[in-house]
């Protein structure tokens, strides 16, 4: 008997179709599936449907006109969009740096225990971060205008030449742009090194002095290596904002002077918001898509190398 | 070797799988839209054909009817739906409409983002407002693609009616079909404060014989003394090319639509006056129509622009005291000189149109009648800002005899009058225009700092304008 069941085949069960498995979990669906039922409406829908616009000549009215690859190909050699990317590029490899290294400043000071105001402080400078980015744009206008901002105004007083920041010089726009930005979202970054820092136990501190570590080797031994993953986190959180940057550009300079202050974002929106281009509009979505999971990707490598 | 099935899941691989087959199902459940709404469209655009014929028809035996027996049938009934900007001199005239067809009910509720909203409803096919106030390249594009309504047997009977260039921007090259009511005639002039002009030592400004280059070496003289006479923006500023174009009679694309003509030796020469305005270093350097643009028309800093006409009702919502010159300002001719022809130009200046996604046709053919088709309904619509381009009422003394706060007793329109009398036919603005206009604006400023030469600058425009027009322009 037990040889014979021995030298019974293995059996092998075919798998449940997936509509059986699904029956069987029904309810475990039906809890999540308010949110694939969201996402498929407000997120897969557009995206499939801007996919076929990307693929069609459709300037928002009329009928719509397949096209192939066209409105890619017509995307890649426009000039607007090369000066665009440059700009967002440059904006990136500028912000994201001095970004993070100014917040680690910050965020070490106000991490100090007998620093006075430490909370008032922490709170002055987040607040730009929730202040409506319009009406700092406002303001920043009226401090950088070239010809009646306060900021020409006590350049005049002091006897100097005024600079024409938001429309006469191009570096002189990417730098207000670049003010604004950080003005406004340094705050944020601050927040971050500080739980950062708050996260770090006292005892490797006190390891590290009871070994002589002077305080500045406390700074770069310890605390920085520490605070990488944080550092991380922001560099591929702000490389993505900065890819899809807008607001201030927009509402400072309207991205000139010419063209110099365009990113990629106000680009799109130009191509599709102001002049009706859909088709070419969502062809260049696309390509900004594809652009920010490239350097998201390569980020990613080059933190497992660098933090392990 | 049984395959463990007893704790059933579903794996990563299996819920991929999933979520591209569903993705797959969607997007390819968007195929056929294009082919239903390509159907729809003709569908639609078949149906109105016919309609409008059965229309034509009844109309006729309606008029017959009118004649000789009944005449409250003709009467307009319902709603009109009137999309434009807030504080709409459109509104104005609805006024008038309403108590003339009280049966009509005007609905205006403006939206914010009804440049849009209008071009969602176009592609849904449903929710169009019966009338929208939309620009020369709007309704040139709109046009093309055959969305709104053709107005051309209406239009015809009034066609001596209106300046040829307003006309021509309610024409499609393409369709041969007028699909626009003539709206603002946005005929254009300087304005100026004389007061403050006599101050810098410039009392007796000969405007109508005055040339770019007196104007240029009065402007140079006066901002020595802090005071500018115009508005040039360091980064571009493409109005000032576009009626200097106008002056010189040139246009900056073909009738058809089908080619940039900024680049020809009108354009050039238009770009040298601009050069020309930018060397006299008389501009002011704000935002046009910005904070501080208006802060210095208050305080006098800016004692003059090129402005269309219907920039008054703006200028009188700014300027309220005698000291920021209420009833001060006048306005004089564009200043002339070698090829110029005429003393004017164009800036804005919308129309109105009745999208065919809209419900009540008759009652918005009814509307644009009145409001730019008889006197009381243009003298409603004019009393704003706009001027009416309804050739009979810029000759009537509803419309010469208007007075502005900003002009005080001066009859402003008397000047316009003249005005309209010298804007160019052969000044277009047709699907595509913009494109150009924004490059123009764009690639001035090396131009204006002698990085390119005029000519290299042109080229450059035209060439950089030429992907960007091929996307928008209407093609035949």
């Amino acid at each position: 008997m037990s040889d014979a069941l021995a030298r019974r085949p293995p059996i092998f069960r075919l798998p449940k179709p997936l509509w059986k498995q699904v029956a069987q979990h029904w309810m475990d669906y039906l809890f999540i599936a308010p949110f694939f039922l969201s996402f498929a409406v407000f997120g897969l829908y557009p995206l499939g449907w801007a996919l076929q616009i990307s693929f069609s000549r459709w300037r928002g009215f009329g009928p719509m006109e397949y096209v192939g690859l066209e409105n890619y190909r017509v995307m890649l050699k426009d000039p607007y969009i090369l000066q665009s990317l440059v700009n967002t590029l440059e904006f990136a490899y500028i912000l994201l740096p001095t970004g993070i290294f100014i917040a680690i400043v910050f965020a070490v000071i106000l991490n100090t225990k007998n620093l006075t105001g430490r909370g008032v402080f922490r709170t002055v400078y987040f607040l730009p971060y929730v202040t409506s980015s319009v009406i700092v744009a406002i303001v920043f206008t009226q401090l950088f205008d070239d010809t009646f901002g306060w900021i020409n105004l006590g350049l005049k007083g002091l006897g100097l030449q005024p600079v024409r920041w938001l429309r006469g010089s191009r570096w002189a726009a990417k730098t207000v742009v670049i003010l604004l930005t950080h003005w406004s979202g340094i705050g944020y970054n601050i927040l971050l090194f500080l739980g950062g820092l708050q996260s770090i136990e006292p005892e490797i501190y006190e390891a590290a002095r009871i070994d002589g570590a002077s305080e500045w080797q406390v700074f770069w031994r310890v605390t920085l290596p520490l605070l990488q993953p944080v550092i991380f986190f922001l560099t591929i959180m702000a490389t993505i904002g900065l890819m899809n940057m807008f607001n201030q550009p927009y509402m400072l300079t309207g991205g000139g002077p010419r063209g110099a202050t365009e990113t990629l974002m106000l680009r799109l929106y130009n191509l599709g918001i102001g002049g009706s281009r859909y088709g070419d509009a969502s062809a260049f979505g696309f390509m900004i898509g594809f652009l920010v999971i490239a350097i998201s990707l390569v980020q990613i490598r080059v933190q497992r190398r660098w933090i392990g | 070797m049984a395959i463990e099935l007893g704790n059933s899941r579903i794996t990563r691989r299996k819920l991929l799988t999933l979520a591209g087959v569903g993705a797959g199902v969607l997007v390819a459940g968007c195929a056929p839209k294009i082919v239903e709404v390509t159907k729809i469209v003709k569908e639609v655009v078949k149906e109105t054909v016919e309609v409008e014929v059965e229309k034509v028809v009844e109309k006729v035996v309606k008029e017959t009817v009118e004649v000789e027996v009944v005449k409250p049938a003709m009467r307009p009934s319902g709603e009109v739906i009137f999309w434009g900007h807030d504080q709409h001199p459109l509104d104005l005239a609805a006024t008038g409409f309403v108590e003339k067809y009280p049966e009509v009910k005007w609905v205006s509720p403006h939206p914010a983002d009804r440049g849009q909203k209008i071009l969602a409803a176009m592609a849904a096919g449903s929710g169009c407002p019966d009338l929208y106030w939309a620009e020369a390249t709007e309704a040139q594009d709109w046009g093309c693609s055959e969305l709104l309504t053709d107005l051309t047997e209406e239009l015809l009977p009034f066609k001596d009616q209106f300046h040829p260039l307003k006309l021509n921007e309610t024409f499609i090259a393409k369709t041969g079909k007028y699909i626009g009511w003539p709206g603002d005639i946005s005929v254009s002039g300087y304005y100026y404060r004389p007061d403050k002009f006599e101050e810098t030592g410039y009392a007796d400004v000969d405007w109508e014989k005055l040339t770019y280059e007196d104007f240029f070496l009065m402007s140079s003289e006066i901002a020595k003394q802090g005071k500018y006479t115009f508005v040039f923006p360091a980064d571009g500023w493409s109005a000032l090319f576009m009626y200097a174009l106008h002056q010189l009679g040139g246009t900056a694309v073909s009738k058809d639509g089908q080619k940039i003509t900024a680049g020809d030796e009108k354009g050039i020469q238009a770009m040298t006056i601009v050069k020309g305005l930018w060397d006299s270093g008389g501009g002011l350097d704000v935002g046009w129509w910005s904070p501080p643009y208006w802060a210095a028309i208050q305080e006098g800093t800016l004692i003059g622009d090129f402005a269309a006409a219907w920039a008054k009702g703006f200028w009188e919502a700014q300027i309220k005291t005698a000291e920021t010159g209420l009833g001060a300002w006048r306005i004089a001719p564009f200043p002339t000189g070698s090829g110029i022809k005429y003393r004017t130009g164009v800036w804005g200046g919308a129309q109105l149109v009745h999208p065919k996604c809209a419900d009540n046709r008759d009652n918005a053919i009814v509307y644009m009648k009145y409001a730019f088709g008889t006197l009381e309904g243009a003298a409603l619509a004019g009393s704003w800002g706009i001027i009416p381009g309804y050739r009979p009422y810029l000759a009537s003394p509803l419309f010469l005899m208007l007075k502005s706060p900003i002009f005080g007793e001066w009859a402003f329109n008397e000047f316009w009058a003249r005005q309209e009398k010298e804007l160019s036919t052969d000044f277009y603005r047709p699907a595509g225009w913009g494109a150009v206009n924004e490059i123009v604006g764009k690639e001035m400023p090396p131009i204006l700092t002698g990085e390119f030469s005029v000519e290299e600058g042109m080229q450059k425009i035209v060439e950089l304008a030429t992907s960007d027009f091929e996307r928008t322009m209407c093609k035949m």
